[in-house]
């Protein structure tokens, strides 16, 4: 039994489309930057994307932005379909995770995943001098035919468990920050642990204006999204 | 009509069977070599003695002293070294090929005897806080003149003493050190 249950909550009324979280997302986790050549061909690398839906006729349009990225799916389609494991549902941290060095770039995963939010290495990441020294020494360096995808930044969440167990005090709310949630200007993304009777997201829930992305396939996400814009939102 | 060979019959049979040794032999270099991570002796800018600072009572922390509370336990600056060595065996052979660095301000470039691979995130800081002794990995430091890899770190060794934890299913996950 999984002690956390990482969850972020998504304000759809809040997110401006800056995508101050996807160039965070790429600094934090060193996701390589791909070319506009490679872009064109499907090769683009984001682990968060901002999809972008006009509404309306011109004069009257309106732009609506949709942060997307790894659902963390209580029953995730990617996982059984992995042959040699590397993506597996942690037990201990309630998350989707992706074993690199165990995997084999079958891209199994990425074509069941319904919300396309993995990626695969199509060549190694080169960084010219001195653009190395910018990578982060706490997440792993993937190389070419390795799938990936967002961890909820899994690095942050396993140093602040190690803080917390040396303080000898248990995880508390805020202890835990992804890299997106922290550069939201406008306070858009919320991310807490469910479980944790006392936390921000567990405050935040249910909410009237709250959806889940193809809930209806049964992946129980761990994302919930709010509702923005003046979109009805029933009774 | 074609006759159907036997697949192991004749030329066929003579191939698959040095196909077989080889890969066999290759298995057995990747087990066997590659997956060591001890190394051999390093030849290490000053001939730094473990057993000598270990006999007179200092304790692996004083030098190495990031283990509490990082996940890496640190190389002492050439500074700590000198707060003892100003005063401390200043004629030796050693100590001053130390000095020299001191007055250079130079960095010690120490060579590295303990490797983990890049997707290999150990922390210093849980063991340390969990109770383990250095020596359980390192091995006895402290009656060695040369730092040695005398332990073969990889990750049945880490497995191993995981698995006999209290709460061996935490430690079992994956991302505990692989992320």
């Amino acid at each position: 039994m999984a002690e956390h249950k990482w969850t972020m909550i998504v304000d759809l009324d809040k997110c401006t489309g800056c995508n101050a979280c996807v160039v965070a997302c790429h600094a934090e986790n060193n996701v390589p930057v791909a070319s506009e050549d490679e872009v064109k061909r499907g090769r683009g690398l984001h682990w968060m994307r901002i999809e972008r839906y006009w509404e309306g006729e011109y004069p009257d349009v309106k732009a609506r932005f949709m942060p997307v990225f790894c659902q963390q799916c209580g029953n995730a389609p990617c996982e059984p379909v992995c042959p040699v494991y590397a993506s597996y549902h942690s037990e201990q941290e309630n998350l989707n995770v992706q074993v690199y060095n165990r995997c084999i770039g079958t891209r199994y995963c990425g074509n069941n995943c319904p919300y396309r939010v993995r990626y695969f290495n199509y060549r190694t990441p080169e960084y010219d001098a001195p653009l190395e020294q910018q990578l982060n020494p706490d997440v792993s360096y993937r190389s070419a035919g390795v799938m990936e995808k967002c961890t909820f930044c899994i690095q942050r969440i396993r140093r602040a468990r190690e803080t917390a167990n040396a303080d000898n005090r248990e995880l508390q709310d805020g202890d835990v920050q992804p890299a997106c949630v922290q550069v939201c200007p406008s306070g858009a993304l919320v991310f807490g642990d469910k479980y944790d009777h006392e936390s921000r997201v567990t405050n935040m829930l249910p909410n009237e204006r709250q959806f889940k992305l193809l809930e209806h396939m049964g992946t129980e996400p761990a994302v919930y999204y709010l509702k923005g814009g003046e979109t009805d939102v029933g009774d | 009509m074609r006759v159907v060979t036997g697949l192991f019959s004749g030329r066929r049979l003579v191939v698959g069977m040095v196909a077989l040794a080889s890969m066999l032999l290759l298995a057995a270099y990747l087990l066997f070599f590659t997956s060591d991570t001890t190394t051999a002796r390093t030849d290490q800018p000053i001939a730094f003695n473990h057993e000598v600072h270990a006999q007179n009572g200092i304790p692996c922390q004083y030098c190495h002293n990031g283990v509490t509370r990082s996940p890496v336990a640190g190389i002492p600056s050439v500074e700590l070294c000198m707060g003892c060595h100003q005063h401390v065996a200043t004629e030796k052979n050693e100590i001053v090929k130390l000095a020299g660095y001191w007055e250079r301000q130079e960095p010690i470039p120490w060579k590295r005897v303990h490797y983990q691979p890049d997707y290999v995130y150990f922390n210093h800081q849980s063991h340390i806080t969990a109770g383990v002794n250095c020596g359980s990995c390192h091995g006895d430091v402290a009656r060695m003149k040369e730092a040695e890899a005398v332990v073969n770190m990889n990750m049945g060794f880490c497995l191993d003493c995981h698995a006999e934890q209290k709460n061996k299913d935490a430690l079992y996950d994956c991302v505990v050190c692989h992320r």
